[in-house]
């Protein structure tokens, strides 16, 4: 996807710069929940066709990591946020 | 038909008029006992053997484009079972077994090419990991041979052994590892399914599974309802939207994986090599293509398209390999659809629901797999329960905490 | 050994002869000439054999939809094979080997394979080679692996090297045709930065193979001076010998620039070929159309090629594909090809046209020549035997034609290759060129790429 990226520090750069982390919609649970709360946490992915959100380090910039929303059918990138300023949609525990 | 040379010599002499069409285009009917979906490589064995094995042939398979028109139709055709684990050695050891009997089960010439698979090793660590895994397989009665660099250089003199930033330093050897030809394997299972019985209905998209009770009764299709007994899922890259439709949650991210074919050359490249130092693998059809690939795009993609970066990435590997490479042209390439597992190793189980089954996350190692995976889903599905060579391919075992990691790479699918 | 070069005319550089071979013999041609071409020019009409039956095949287009002229150039380390003869730019001391025959193009021991074509049809081995076992591996596949392929690779560390590079514009212009040139041409006065990229070595495209005119002069003519005001603007970038293979996500493009390959001692400081990486805010596909040949009995044989090829072979190449001439069309390209090889002294035997009656306004003017309409061609006898000079017709009608006969097919549809690669070929119709209607020559402009 994506040939290009907008860095919200670096601005528009080729995506050879940034490695690719993984889902972003998963909330890390509490040291302390349950086993079946890590498991959901750790394995257990929507994989949705469409809106996507994905971590991007970007290891050849500012070395940020980067929330990526795009829809992972057609490629179109609708944000980067940095992943400090990252909301999930939902609540989880 | 029986196929053989002299079907070839009869209808030739009348004109090749009398071809039949290799298998039937049925009306979907009402109701069957084993709905398949999906009409991939995985999905066809799975209905032959449930047909010839388990005598169970009212069977359909569904499939949404043409059969074999997904990652069976177009991959680099590598079959070998060099394994480490437990967990995987014997169930592909067993897939070889089935391959290499396989033409005279399904008559039909799938061009098992048991040439002879290189994985190069390029530093000592790499050496002992492979000497380890050698070992392994050898323990589970696999051929397995460590061969040092002047062995490999009389196999494959081509490779760049003078100039290397990563020097060839050996290799791991499994010769009675080889390539398939793909479309064939669809085919010829396609074939031999339908000839025992089966309906394999193509052009026939599932949209929805309906349930009552908590048990499957049905599917919804573009071809209207078809209600099924049991219900089994091979549908690969898009298992998540079609398990969502019975609520699974499943360890699957969708990531795409490109392939490349170079034009036709006449022989040049007699084995199967992997590249150590990159992630690169290279064979040469009987037609002459040199057919080559290397990883996945790293992001969660259903377009069945990569991107430049991967192409690019490709073609460097490949000619650090091979220098004599660069003169070539690729003469088309794709991008596939992976269900990519959260521990590179798939998943042939029983789900939640009763009667579904599920087999998936074959990441983009599922062609080698297919003659075992058809087995060993069609024996969880007429009997109920794991043939013993897929039981760690469990489900739950992430739960459980039984990953079959075999590159050790953790629950990250895009790096299996 | 006739030679087909005419006396004038073509955008050859007559002043500057070129020496090559082809599997040995030395044939000459002019600066500006294909080797398809100069092998045409000097009567050399057989170039390949195909891949399983080794039937005869001559060139059957003049660009790179080629499917039959592939050859083998260069030697050593450099041998690269599988050339497409119609797009390799001729150069002095230039060496092509023909493939996949032995022992010569001429005579080649595999057209036995021909006779026995009724047993060797499509995918005959997935029904046979099965028994016994053994055999497939020692005996079949390895006899079946060498039957395979087209030209040797030479598997030797290459001696040059090649580079890669990014390029940025406001508008990359795919196709240095008269679409792609007007369409750069108006960008690029308005100031915009503009790449244009063709394939060939020459701009102009289709306006380099036709005898029309352009606001009264030749259109080759008209072509050079829309290049040399491009040339003349800051703002505008031409590749020529640069193939756009792939577009990607983001308006990013993939190309090949054939820096060197046409160079006969080629430069260490340079590098042999160059990827690009081309984003672009817009592009234009002018890709033009390719001819698609009509299918008839025979339509594989050398002598058999497309109308537009045969008219970029006389009006570019200045060669005529034959001294007499039949041909089958179904369309003006036809009647437009008879007027340009009559025009140049070629004789034209026959026109026949598939179609009941030819609405063509051109159709009268070629009333000198037998033409017959409703006709279907169904080829000369397939392969042995039989005469090869005669053109059989629908109904038992036979057309005798004296002499050596090439016939020439028409028909045309869009290029669509490049399309495809984002997967929208059969949604363009739904997808507006909004915000470019300026630039847009061919319809065919989009801002991004859009999945419906």
């Amino acid at each position: 996807m994506a040939s290009l990226i907008t860095c919200p520090h670096c601005g528009t750069r080729p995506k050879e710069e940034f490695s690719i982390r993984g889902a972003a919609a998963p909330k890390r649970p509490s040291p302390t929940a349950k086993d079946e709360a890590w498991h959901r946490y750790v394995y257990v992915r929507d994989n949705p066709k469409g809106r996507y959100e994905e971590y991007w380090h970007h290891e050849a910039g500012c070395r940020r990591f980067l929330v990526v929303e795009r829809d992972n059918l057609t490629h179109e990138v609708f944000g980067v946020t940095d992943a400090s300023q990252f909301k999930r949609a939902g609540a989880a525990e | 038909m029986r196929y053989s040379a002299y079907s070839i010599f009869k209808e030739a002499l009348s004109g090749n008029r009398m071809w039949k069409p290799a298998w039937r285009e049925p009306q979907p009917k009402p109701h069957y006992d084993v709905i398949i979906v999906g009409g991939g490589g995985h999905g066809l064995a799975t209905a032959y053997y449930l047909a010839k094995e388990f005598g169970i042939t009212n069977v359909a398979v569904l499939e949404k484009g043409y059969l074999g028109s997904g990652n069976v139709g177009r991959n680099t055709t590598i079959i070998r079972s060099n394994y480490l684990l437990e967990g995987n050695n014997p169930f592909y050891e067993f897939s070889l077994k089935l391959w290499e009997g396989l033409e005279r089960d399904f008559n039909y010439n799938a061009m098992v090419s048991q040439r002879g698979i290189l994985n190069l090793f390029h530093s000592d660590g790499q050496r002992d990991a492979h000497a380890r895994k050698g070992n392994g397989m050898r323990i589970h009665g696999v051929d397995a041979e460590l061969l040092d660099r002047e062995q490999v250089r009389r196999k494959a003199p081509y490779l760049n052994f003078d100039h290397a930033r990563f020097p060839i330093m050996g290799a791991l050897y499994q010769k009675r590892a080889g390539t398939v030809r793909h479309d064939a394997v669809a085919w010829g299972y396609g074939r031999g399914a339908d000839a025992r019985g089966v309906d394999l209905i193509q052009h026939c998209e599932v949209t929805g599974i309906r349930r009552e009770n908590g048990l499957v009764v049905g599917v919804e299709t573009t071809r209207g309802f078809i209600g099924c007994n049991k219900l089994a899922l091979a549908a690969a890259g898009n298992t998540t939207t079609v398990g969502r439709m019975a609520d699974l949650e499943l360890p699957i991210e969708t990531h795409v994986l490109q392939a490349f074919v170079s034009e036709g050359l006449k022989p040049v490249v007699d084995h199967v090599i992997t590249y150590g130092a990159g992630h690169f693998y290279i064979s040469q059809s009987d037609k002459g293509g040199l057919v080559f690939g290397a990883e996945i795009d790293f992001y969660s993609s259903y377009a069945q398209r990569g991107n430049l970066q991967t192409v690019e990435h490709t073609m460097e590997e490949g000619v650090s390999l091979i220098p004599g490479l660069s003169r070539a042209k690729v003469l088309r390439s794709w991008g596939g659809v992976m269900d990519m597992s959260m521990d590179g190793s798939p998943i042939i189980d029983r789900t939640p629901i009763d009667n579904l089954y599920l087999n998936c996350g074959w990441c983009y190692g599922g062609f080698k797999a297919t003659p075992a995976s058809g087995f060993c889903f069609a024996h969880l599905i007429a009997k109920n329960e794991t043939h013993h060579v897929s039981r760690f391919m469990r489900l739950d075992r992430f739960e459980r905490g039984y990953t079959i990691d075999e590159a050790g790479r953790g629950p990250q699918p895009n790096l299996h | 050994m006739t030679s087909y070069r005419l006396g004038s005319g073509g955008a050859i550089n007559r002043g500057q002869s070129l020496s090559f071979t082809f599997d040995g013999p030395t044939y000459k041609g002019f600066e500006g000439d294909t080797l398809a071409s100069a092998l045409l020019a000097n009567d050399q009409m057989l170039m390949a054999r195909s891949f399983k039956y080794h039937r005869p095949r001559g060139v059957v287009t003049a660009g790179s939809a080629e499917p039959n002229a592939l050859m083998t150039i260069g030697s050593g380390a450099r041998a690269e094979p599988n050339a497409r003869a119609t797009v390799v730019e001729l150069y002095n001391g230039l060496a092509a080997t023909s493939q996949n025959r032995w022992p010569s193009l001429k005579r080649d021991f595999g057209a036995v394979n021909d006779l026995f074509s009724p047993f060797l049809g499509a995918g005959f081995y997935y029904k046979t080679f099965m028994w016994p076992g053994v055999f497939w591996e020692k005996l079949y596949e390895p006899l079946i692996r060498r039957a395979a392929g087209l030209g040797k690779i030479a598997m030797q560390a290459d001696p040059d090297r090649y580079e890669k590079s990014w390029a940025h514009c406001d508008l990359l212009v795919i196709g240095a045709g008269p679409a792609g040139l007007m369409a750069a041409l108006a960008a690029g006065r308005a100031g915009v930065r503009v790449i244009l990229a063709d394939e060939g070595f020459r701009l102009g495209g289709s306006l380099l193979s036709e005898s029309a005119a352009v606001g009264g002069r030749p259109a080759a003519e008209f072509a050079a001076e829309v290049v040399e005001e491009l040339a003349s603007l800051p703002n505008v970038t031409l590749m020529p010998r640069t193939t756009v293979f792939g577009w990607y996500d983001d308006m990013v493009f993939g190309a090949v620039e054939r820096v060197q390959k046409h160079v006969a001692s080629p430069s260490p400081d340079l590098p042999m070929e160059r990827l690009w990486r081309i984003v672009a805010k817009q592009a234009i596909l002018a890709a033009g159309a390719e001819e698609r040949p009509i299918v008839f009995g025979g339509n594989d044989k050398p002598g058999v090629m497309t109308a537009g090829a045969a008219r970029t072979y006389l009006n570019r190449y200045g060669v005529a594909v034959g001294g007499k001439v039949a041909i089958f069309t179904n369309g003006g390209s036809g009647y437009r090809t008879a007027a340009d090889l009559v025009a140049q002294g070629v004789d034209v035997t026959a026109i026949i046209d598939a179609r009941p009656q030819s609405a063509d306004p051109d159709a009268g003017k070629h009333s000198g020549h037998p033409q017959r309409f409703g006709h279907r061609h169904e080829g000369p006898a397939p392969h042995r035997g039989a005469d090869r000079r005669a053109l059989r017709l629908r109904g038992g009608d036979r057309l005798r034609c004296a002499g050596d006969v090439r016939r020439l097919v028409t028909d045309r549809a869009p290029d669509v290759p490049t399309r495809r690669q984002t997967g929208l070929v059969g949604r363009e119709t739904g997808i507006p060129g909004a915000g470019c209607g300026q630039c847009l020559r061919d319809g065919r402009c989009r801002r991004r790429p859009r999945v419906a």
